[in-house]
């Protein structure tokens, strides 16, 4: 049997793959030395543990899941913090949708979108609407907001997330759905109040 | 069923899926049509794309305001961890 040889370069982890496990570090602890250490210790773990990869995921994924077992490792020693919960967050769902749909799923109409009157360009730029996207985004139901985050950060792939967050991956898109409906209502609400605009 | 009507609420699973995955040229077809009939679903889709990018751009304020990039002291700090077990 040939033994083959997997492509992993320890050397280059740290430039590239750096920041994407920092941000995932930091949707698990708002400490930001914490999240540091993790990352550090991730790399460290992944350099001694080099021979168990097996290429049957990418590099990034691979050290993903060392990371994600550290920091689990972290909650169950430290037993007086509480990990940011993940699971079980979908449960009551179709309540949220009839929020916005009636029967046949159409918009109801005190709840359907309506024009922001924005230009998307110069929305990127808005500083109002940047802090009512910060607020709402944290008004979000645990979960919630990893799944928008988590979506955003290319290389992760929906497996891992949907893993992560303990929902089927079949139906992923439709997850990020029921957040973004919740975050947009939010963010419209605010946004349309400050215009005068709502009523 | 008439296999071109799509209610909002599928419309919307469908712009979210079309950002992830491609669609089947049903589902395309499907979504086209609604899109062009319902002005609601058609500001959905702006806002979307719009929440994305403006996380994109500035990402951090998807995380309580912290900065998301690991400082460049930070990562030479383990750079040289990892150098050191690298060559022994
Ligand atoms: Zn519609």
């Amino acid at each position: 049997m040939l033994s083959k040889t997997y492509n992993l370069h320890p050397e280059d982890w740290v430039n590239k793959y750096g920041e994407k496990l920092y941000t995932y570090a930091l949707l698990k602890s708002k400490n930001k030395e914490q999240a540091e250490d993790w990352v550090q210790e991730t790399f460290l773990a992944g350099l001694g543990a080099k021979d168990s990869f097996r290429g049957d995921s990418s590099e990034l994924t691979w050290l993903y899941s060392i990371l994600k077992n550290k920091i689990a490792q972290f909650y169950r020693k430290a037993s007086t913090k509480q990990e940011v919960p993940l699971n079980g967050l979908f449960a009551d769902q179709e309540n949220d949708l009839s929020l916005f749909f009636n029967e046949e799923g159409t918009w109801k109409e005190h709840s359907s979108p309506r024009d922001w009157q924005l230009d998307p360009a110069m929305a990127l730029e808005n500083k109002e609407l940047g802090q009512i996207l910060n607020h709402c985004l944290d008004n979000l139901k645990p979960g919630q907001k990893e799944i928008i985050v988590l979506k955003l950060m290319e290389g992760l792939g929906s497996k891992f997330i949907c893993k992560d967050l303990g929902i089927s991956d079949t139906n992923y898109w439709i997850q990020i759905h029921r957040a973004k409906l919740q975050l947009r209502a939010c963010i419209e609400k605010k946004w349309l109040t400050k215009q005068g605009k709502y009523e | 069923m008439n296999l071109m009507v799509l209610s909002c609420q599928k419309a919307g699973q469908l712009i979210e899926k079309k950002q992830v995955k491609n669609l089947t040229i049903l589902e395309k077809l499907q979504l086209n049509v609604h899109l062009r009939i319902c002005e609601r679903c058609a500001d959905y889709e702006k806002q979307s794309v719009l929440i994305d990018a403006m996380l994109k751009k500035h990402p951090k304020q998807a995380l309580n305001g912290q900065e998301i990039r690991l400082s460049d002291e930070i990562k030479q700090r383990i750079q040289k961890e990892l150098d050191k077990r690298i060559k022994k």
